[in-house]
Parts: structure tokens; sequence; C-alpha cells
């Protein structure tokens, strides 16, 4: 019996170890510039699951290189859809791709490590953001973290559009309609506090979101650039797919004004 | 329910108008005239869109009362067996509501 019981505990140990691995992982992949080198090396040792991640992050450094060529703008970009680079990733360099700036990578050649039509695979991934989520504390980091899980989704996304696996790329896009209102769900709780500090940090999180807005239009276009060559059918399940993906910018810009107002007139 | 500000003929074509201008082109050619239940229930999808809930609400509906209204005019849609054009139009419309009132989570 003691043995039984210590075994279990052994691995619900374990268990918890990995999915905290891979939460880190992820976390890795959205702020990389607040990790350090240490925690990423550690990350090259876990298991497969956090090799995508490395390769995500390996593929933000290739698309950092070409910085210089991100000034053409997401339009032209979104002529390109079918060109995806696929880079090698190699588990040693990740420790020092996560201390790039995750803000200043151009998206629009990144690939999710997991998508929709792999139910399994992407059920976890989705647990394992969601539990991230849960173990991140204050408001504006739980909006940016939410943010970070939306762009996923949008990346997943794309992914499947490309594919032509639309069923996938609706469950991509229910999915990143929940983080979207979880974000603004976030910033109503924001609005209620009603005090200077929530007005800053719904400043930060508004900042997060323009950025957000940015890669979701040049989505949206390479998603439409990616219709030619459907068929009448096929295009109206396209844009019935973008129909249903909520664009957060607007309603979070109304709710900032009103808290600001509310804020000032408190103060006088 | 909703009041229907389009009642009468053309709520298809206004619904069809309203999606484009949010930038969803749908690819129908020219959105054909329903019956006029056909196109009763598409007046009421873009009161809903538009937020126009009619007099039965004094105040802004829960979302789940919007879902529940959705659910209805889904039910009715197939009672009328909407087909072709207007059946996606519809479905955009519907989409576009579920969108606008934050029934995802719902």
């Amino acid at each position: 019996m003691k043995k039984t019981t210590s075994l279990f505990i052994a691995l619900i140990f374990l268990v918890s170890v990995v999915s905290f691995a891979v939460a880190e992982g992820n976390a890795t992949n959205l702020n990389a510039a607040n990790i350090s080198d240490e925690k990423s090396l550690n990350e090259t040792n876990l298991n497969s699951s956090l090799e995508e991640t490395a390769n995500d992050t390996e593929k933000n450094l290739n698309n950092l290189e070409n910085e210089t060529n991100e000034a053409q703008g997401i339009a032209e970009e979104s002529n390109d859809a079918a060109d995806i680079e696929v880079v090698d990733a190699t588990p040693s360099k990740p420790a020092v791709v996560a201390q790039k700036p995750a803000e200043t990578v151009n998206n629009s050649d990144e690939t999710p490590s997991v998508t929709p039509d792999n139910t399994f695979m992407w059920g976890l991934k989705r647990a394992v953001e969601r539990l991230d989520l849960l173990l991140t504390f204050g408001k504006s980091a739980k909006a940016q973290k939410g943010l970070a899980h939306a762009r996923e989704r949008l990346l997943e996304l794309q992914a499947m559009v490309s594919e032509r696996k639309f069923d996938a790329a609706e469950k991509a896009a229910f999915a990143y309609n929940e983080s979207i209102i979880g974000v603004e769900n976030v910033v109503d709780s924001l609005g209620e506090r009603d005090d200077e500090k929530s007005a800053d940090e719904l400043k930060q999180v508004q900042q997060q979101v323009q950025k957000h807005e940015q890669e979701l239009a040049g989505i949206h276009n390479k998603i439409k650039s990616e219709s030619s060559g459907l068929n009448i059918e096929q295009q109206n399940a396209m844009t019935n797919l973008l129909i249903s993906v909520i664009s957060p910018e607007q309603d979070l810009k109304v709710k900032a004004n009103q808290i600001e107002i509310k804020t000032k007139s408190k103060d006088k | 329910m909703p009041t229907q500000a389009y009642n009468g003929t053309g709520a298809y074509q206004k619904l069809w108008e309203l999606l484009d201008k949010k930038g969803f082109y749908i690819n129908v050619g020219q959105p054909p005239t329903g019956t006029p239940a056909q196109e009763n229930l598409a007046a009421q999808i873009m009161d809903i869109v538009q937020g126009k809930f009619g007099e039965a609400y004094m105040t802004q509906p829960s979302r789940e009362d919007i879902k529940a209204m959705l659910t209805k005019l889904r039910t009715k849609k197939e009672e009328l067996k909407l087909s072709g054009p207007l059946e996606t139009i519809l479905d955009a419309g519907i989409r576009l509501a579920e969108k606008e009132h934050r029934l995802n989570s719902v």
C-alpha cells in the first residue's frame, strides 16, 4: 500500500514538473525578454513540446535578422502567404534567442507549434496555457498573457486556413475569441477599480492591444490573400471565419476613455 | 424579440451590405429577395447585430437572452428551409451578431 501511495505521489510530482516546464516554455516564447539564460538552458533538456517552442523562438531570431525588410509593411507581406519559411532548430540555441524581445518580431512567417487538427496535443497545449494564465498574477500581466495566447490562436487559424482545414480553423477562431473575451474581462475589472493605478495598467494593456490589432490586421490580409483559387463556397467559409474573429481595440479604447474620465473627475 | 427595422423586402440586401461595410464580402452575387417570413428573419438578425431590441427590453438584454434569441431564429431558419444565398447571408449575420455580443463564452 505504501509503495503504491509513494508511486502515485511520485507520478503526480512528475506530471506537475512536466506541466510547469511546458508552461515555462510557453512563457519563454511570449515574454522572451524577461527570461534568463539559465532557465532557457534548462528548457533545452525538456520534452519535445519544448523543442517545438524552441523551434518558434529560433524562427523569431531569423525574423529579427530580417528586420530591415519589415518596413515594407504588413500589406506587402500578405501577398506572400504561401512562402512560409521553415527553419531547422537546434536545441542549444533558444538560450540566446530567448533574450530577444518578442514584440519586435515579424510574425508573418511564424508557424504555431501545435495546430487544432491535432486534437489531443492542441487540447494539451491549451490546458497548459490555462494553467500558465492561472499562475499569472496581476491584471495587466494576465491581459498580456491572454493576448499572447490569442496571438497563438491567430497563427493557428492562419495555418489551418492555408491547409484548407476549415473545421480546425473554426476551433482556433473560437478559442481566439475566448482569449480576447478573457482580456476584455480583465479590462472590465480594471475599470471597476476606478483608480490611478488601474488607469496606468489599462494604458499598458492598451498598448499591447494596439500591437495585437496590427498583427490581427496582417493575418486578416494574409487569410484574404489566400482566397484565390478557392471556390465560392470555400471563400464564404473563410469570410465566415473572419466574421467570427473579435477585434478588441475599439471596445478597449472606449473603456479606457471611460476610466480616464472617471479618474480625472475623482481627482478634482 | 427584437424590433424589425427592415420589415418588408430588402432585408437580405441590407444585411449583406452591412457585412460588406464591416469588411466581410459574402460572394453571392446580388442577394435575392426572400418570402416575407424569410425577410423578417434577416430583419431580426440585423436588429440584433445593431443592438435594437425593441420595447420588450428597457435595458440591454443579457448575453444569455441574446443567445436564446439567436437560437430561436436558427430554429426558424430550419423551419423556413432557407438555402442558397439567403442561408449564406443569414448564417454570416448570425455569426456577426454572436461576435458583436460576445456570445462565444456564454
